[in-house]
């Protein structure tokens, strides 16, 4: 059976470094993953993944057990993306805000409303799946924490809440937004291809 | 048809977070309104659209960049540890004699007078000359004067006055104070440190190699200083400087000092009056060595032999430096000594944080070398050149397309030894090792190739492109033969 996350950050307080290599390789394609859909820019993503992990080493003390160890990892590295984002005055060149409301409809009839959809189509399509990116980077930052966290990376909602601090309601409501925005998004900017 | 579920009563419900009656009705109403059904569908394919973009990873050499920034941040802790540890203890100080109230002169006196002292304890920190384990390996023992018993080295140990290391068969140790300076006690070795004090902001740094061999590693930091190993035959003296000290384990009690950078100044320790007209000191530079029986006086400095240079070159393996390194004199014999492959040095501080095939190629290349063997060498030159495809940085890649271009020469593949080269010049113009691989190919058309027009040209591009190189000269006297000067 794996040791814990709670268990390798015990052990990891003891200056273990291995335990720590451990708890390290766990998370850093996942955290590698978030950070590179949020930024959208691989070298950078890589320099604050490296940053997240230097930075849980050095605070390992700091942890406190009432929270889970991923939401803890997940929030200093949203943090660092976040931070990132703003140095760049990233929210001044994002030209595209889109509002949308709960009754808003989505009626297209694209690749995305066919039944027969299968993930493959995306995973073996290279121009599809950079333009999943270029669509996650055209959302307003909240909304796209919340859509990698919970479609991209499957993370369930409480543990989303966790990480950006915020409750259920919220994550639900920001999620089911952040989706019809994405297809929006989708439709008017890549709609030739779907 | 009225629709009643907006997106975000959809959203949940492909979450499975309705409730059982609000599921029922949406499924319901589903089954009837194709308007509804279809924005149910583009939901769900969504969610199967962004998770099916998962599987992204960083580069290949992520873990080996990672790890060697965790160490360097580890490091820096422990440096910023040791300040705060001063500032508190300077604080407790000015705690205790604040009991009594005080004139507001004498006040300000004390206080001018503790900010003085907290400032200088903080500079001289900065300057601290005592050093600490950096790594250890097999069996090292460390002698406490403070406690007056032998311990174990462990890292980050602190060496103090009066200290003794130590090192046995298997034993091998790296101390060094940040920056300032380094130093890697050998095998069956035994170092006291006779003098660890300051001077102002200059240190004073005496080792007493009693037996076994040390390298040592001086830091731009430690100008002005004095840094000496006593041995019982000699005493050097650095002058800013890399060098090596072995004291001979036969009879003969001999020293011998090799220099890899700067100079090292060499005098007899015992020398009866009847050498009394003979040199007592001499200054041996970079590239050379000498030796000193006891009672003698020290030979004159002469060029180190290339087993005696691939001896120091260990040097460059102390402490917190490059993993990887190719390493080569700075003399005329430069460009023939890279051409016939050199060793390659991993620093030996932080094994783990190299890639495993990494190591694999440096036993490759080790055993090539050292069997002389012309298909290892092909192998080793396989392995580099996967390394530098698979796991590309910057901190390697010329050095090890380097290395490659050096095996192609040896066994004689030399069309594509300088392909290989000529991609150092394209790729890392700026890289010291640019006018290196120019005068390389140079040599290979000139003594491979026989190729006399190709040479001169080769040659006359190190003199118009790399004017300030170690090459120069080496061109030049090269270009004279060719034209018969």
């Amino acid at each position: 059976m794996q040791p814990s996350d709670e268990y390798l950050i015990q052990k990891a307080r003891e200056e273990d470094r291995s335990t720590f290599e451990e708890l390290y390789n766990r998370y850093k394609k996942a955290i590698f993953g978030y950070i590179y859909r949020l930024i959208g820019d691989k070298a950078v993503a890589e320099e604050l993944t490296q940053e997240t992990f230097v930075k849980v080493y050095m605070n390992l003390a700091r942890y406190r057990p009432e929270g889970k160890v991923s939401s803890w990892i997940y929030t200093i590295a949203g943090n660092l993306a976040k931070n990132e984002l703003r140095s760049r005055g990233y929210r001044k060149t994002v030209s595209l805000e889109v509002t949308v409301s709960d009754d808003e409809r989505i009626t297209i009839g694209d690749m995305l409303a066919d039944e027969s959809f299968k993930p493959d189509d995306i995973t073996q399509n290279e121009e599809l799946k950079q333009d999943i990116q270029k669509a996650i980077q055209m959302l307003p930052v909240k909304y796209r924490e919340v859509l990698i966290l919970c479609d991209v990376q499957s993370l369930s909602y409480d543990s989303v809440a966790e990480i950006i601090g915020s409750t259920i309601g919220t994550v639900a409501s920001r999620l089911s937004r952040a989706r019809a925005a994405f297809v929006k998004i989708f439709r008017e900017n890549f709609g030739d291809r779907t | 048809m009225k629709h009643p579920f907006g997106v975000n009563i959809l959203s949940q419900y492909i979450d499975k977070r309705s409730a059982k009656k609000e599921a029922e009705r949406i499924e319901t109403h589903v089954a009837l309104c194709q308007s509804c059904k279809r924005d149910l569908v583009i939901l769900e394919n969504l969610v199967k659209a962004l998770n099916s973009v998962k599987d992204v990873g960083p580069a290949p050499n992520f873990d080996f960049r990672f790890n060697k920034r965790l160490d360097e941040a580890i490091k820096k802790r422990k440096e910023e540890k040791i300040y705060e540890s001063i500032a508190r203890r300077a604080l407790e100080s000015f705690d205790r004699i604040q009991i009594k109230p005080a004139p507001v002169l004498l006040k300000t006196v004390a206080a001018l007078v503790i900010v003085f002292a907290v400032s200088v304890a903080c500079f001289g920190q900065f300057s601290v000359v005592s050093p600490e384990v950096i790594s250890a390996e097999g069996k090292v023992a460390l002698f406490d004067k403070s406690q007056g018993k032998w311990v174990d080295a462990k890292l980050a140990s602190r060496i103090d006055k009066g200290d003794i290391i130590k090192t046995y068969s298997s034993g091998e140790i790296d101390v060094g104070a940040s920056k300032i300076y380094a130093m890697r006690i050998k095998e069956n070795s035994e170092v006291e440190a006779i003098s660890l004090t300051r001077r102002g902001i200059k240190g004073r740094v005496f080792f007493n190699l009693k037996s076994g061999r040390m390298l040592v590693d001086i830091g731009k930091k430690f100008k002005g200083s004095e840094f000496r190993v006593l041995t019982p035959a000699a005493e050097a003296k650095a002058l800013g400087t890399k060098f090596m000290v072995d004291t001979s384990e036969d009879d003969s009690r001999k020293t011998w000092v090799g220099v890899a950078e700067g100079e090292v100044e060499v005098k007899s320790t015992s020398m009866p009056d009847i050498y009394a007209m003979a040199k007592e000191a001499v200054i041996v530079k970079a590239g050379q060595k000498t030796e000193i029986i006891p009672g003698m006086p020290p030979l004159m400095p002469q060029k180190l032999l290339d087993e005696e240079w691939r001896k120091i070159q260990e040097l460059y393996q102390i402490g917190s430096k490059m993993q990887v390194v190719l390493l080569i004199s700075m003399g005329d014999s430069r460009v023939r000594e890279f051409l016939r492959p050199c060793p390659l040095y991993i620093s030996q501080e932080l094994p783990r944080t190299i890639p495993a095939i990494l190591e694999d190629a440096v036993v490759i290349i080790n055993e090539a070398i050292e069997k002389k063997d012309k298909q290892k060498h092909l192998e080793a030159a396989n392995k580099l050149k996967e390394i530098v495809e698979k796991y590309p940085d910057p901190r390697y890649n010329a050095q090890f397309l380097m290395f490659i271009g050096a095996y192609y020469n040896d066994i004689g593949s030399y069309e594509n030894a300088i392909d290989t080269l000529e991609k150092v010049i394209e790729q890392y113009p700026h890289s010291s090792l640019a006018s290196l691989a120019q005068c390389a190919i140079g040599s290979i058309y000139e003594e491979g190739l026989n190729n006399k027009d190709k040479a001169i040209e080769a040659y006359q591009k190190v003199v118009q492109n790399y004017p300030n190189s170690p090459e120069v000269q080496i061109a030049k006297s090269a270009l004279d033969i060719k034209k018969g000067r």
